[in-house]
């Protein structure tokens, strides 16, 4: 049993998965090594099948149920100290869209990663949004907006943060089904996302961002 | 049972684009095509995100009205438009849909049910999460029909639409929202259950097989108005056969007038 074999077998939704990684763990295998190149790797290759529409909805979500159970068994055998979070994300569908699935799938996603999610709900108020960013010191608004009606909505949060002077503390992005990158490219956003797999990278490349930012201003 | 057809809505693309290029000839027929697919009524929804709704939904209530003599359902969450709707409307009351359980904009679409003796659907919603508990959305089914009731709208005016979610994300969604028809059934008297939409099959392949289905699982359980693609053959040949089984069509003259007709055959249309 090694990391790889473990990707398959995620990538397999095989239930057997979890008494696999036991397995591997009692055998020595580095248990960082079966979450980065195991589980998260297998969540990748899941995602690519989604993504060239082999595989659906349903099962996206199965993988992403089977992740979580093989995270919370490796958690137990990781260093205490796992390091600081690699991020804040509020996340929500904007008010007046009921859409819970596409924000839910990139929560979870981003969770299993390591980034530190608060997930809002739906149609959620551009200033609760705001307020809950600033409560939790968040590094990334996310909006979703499944309909071409609530796109304004997305607007509507840059627009606050524009006028409260908070614009330049949060990377916004935004996603959902009638989104694209000149929806978002024409409202100001920071980023875009066409899929959960996608948006996990756009988090991280806004992350590295931030940090060198951070590190210039110094 | 009732068969609304569904296609006149503006989160179509084609139907956004016809609205907006004032299209008529397009708007028209696709009136007409739903009509002869069997529509008993059709959802008319004219919102687009930046545009003027109230004068757009009139726009299209009157062009639709030149093509057939269909009842309409007045599809908006804006007051304004509907109330703008109902006057340019003529002909029998038509349905307002839809209020949900917040306060405002139901109070103002509710007034606007009893000003025009109107029926109305009400969403299984209010302005928090959407809960996956029957109990739960049943309490908010029983506020909806106290707040109807308050404003002076009798319950057999009212249809309550339970929310059909999707089951690629919880597989238990349909046997969740088959207690909750049923709960309405047992406990409201008088009051309508009104299903739309093809959530269900969101993220699946074949939709319109899953979508069918839930249909005939749904008109069994008791659920009296139907929003659905008429112009999908098979949805409603299965919708005529749920009817006929269900002791709902008087010696099935309905679906065996469909027979004749040749609308009964499992070919596409």
């Amino acid at each position: 049993m090694n990391a790889s074999k473990i990707a398959q077998l995620v990538c397999a939704l095989d239930e057997s998965t979890v008494t696999a990684i036991e397995q591997a763990i009692e055998q020595g295998i580095d248990p960082a090594d079966l979450l980065k190149n195991g589980v998260i790797r297998g969540l990748e290759m899941v995602g690519e099948k989604f993504a060239s529409k082999e595989y659906f909805l349903s099962e996206l979500m199965m993988a992403g149920e089977l992740a979580e159970n093989c995270i919370k068994l490796i958690d137990k055998h990781l260093p205490e100290d796992r390091g600081p979070s690699r991020g804040v994300v509020v996340v929500g569908a904007v008010q007046g869209d009921l859409h819970d699935i596409g924000y839910g799938l990139v929560a979870k996603q981003l969770e299993l990663v390591g980034f530190e999610v608060h997930s809002l709900g739906v149609n959620i108020p551009a200033m609760t949004f705001i307020d809950k960013a600033q409560e939790m010191n968040a590094d990334i608004i996310g909006l979703s907006a499944f309909l071409v009606s609530t796109i304004p909505n997305c607007n509507e949060v840059l627009e606050y943060l524009r006028d409260m002077k908070l614009r330049e503390q949060f990377e916004v992005i935004i996603g959902g089904a009638e989104t694209s990158q000149e929806a978002a490219d024409a409202m100001g956003a920071d980023g875009w996302a066409p899929n959960a797999s996608e948006a996990v990278i756009l988090c991280q490349n806004l992350m590295k961002r931030r940090s060198q930012a951070d590190v210039a201003h110094r | 049972m009732l068969l609304i057809g569904e296609s006149l809505n503006a989160s179509i693309p084609a139907v956004m684009r016809a609205l907006v290029a004032r299209n008529d000839e397009a708007i028209r027929a696709l009136a007409v095509r739903q009509a002869e697919c069997g529509a008993q009524m059709l959802d008319v929804n004219a919102a687009v995100p930046g545009r003027d709704e109230p004068e757009d939904l009139v726009w299209l209530v009157q062009t639709v009205q030149t093509a057939v003599e269909l009842p309409l359902v007045l599809d908006s969450a804006n007051p304004e438009a509907l109330r703008a709707a109902l006057e340019a409307h003529r002909g029998p009351a038509p349905i307002l849909s839809s209020i949900t359980d917040e306060a405002g904009s139901a109070d103002a679409t509710l007034s606007l049910a009893v000003e025009h003796d109107c029926e109305l659907v009400a969403l299984c919603m209010d302005d928090g999460k959407i809960s996956a508990d029957p109990h739960a959305r049943f309490a908010i089914v029983q506020r909806l029909i106290e707040r109807a009731t308050a404003a002076g709208l009798k319950p057999e005016r009212l249809y309550v639409d339970p929310l059909v979610m999707a089951i690629a994300t919880d597989t238990t969604a349909v046997v969740s929202l088959l207690e909750l028809v049923g709960l309405i059934r047992d406990n409201c008297a008088g009051i309508r259950v009104f299903c739309g939409g093809s959530n269900v099959s969101f993220g699946m392949p074949e939709r319109r097989l899953l979508n069918r289905t839930l249909a005939s699982m749904l008109a069994a359980a008791g659920v009296d108005a139907f929003l659905v693609n008429v112009r999908d053959q098979q949805m409603m040949a299965t919708l005529r056969a749920a009817a006929a089984l269900l002791g709902q069509d008087r010696w099935c003259k309905a679906y065996l007038n469909a027979y004749r007709a040749g609308k009964l055959s499992t070919r596409s249309a």
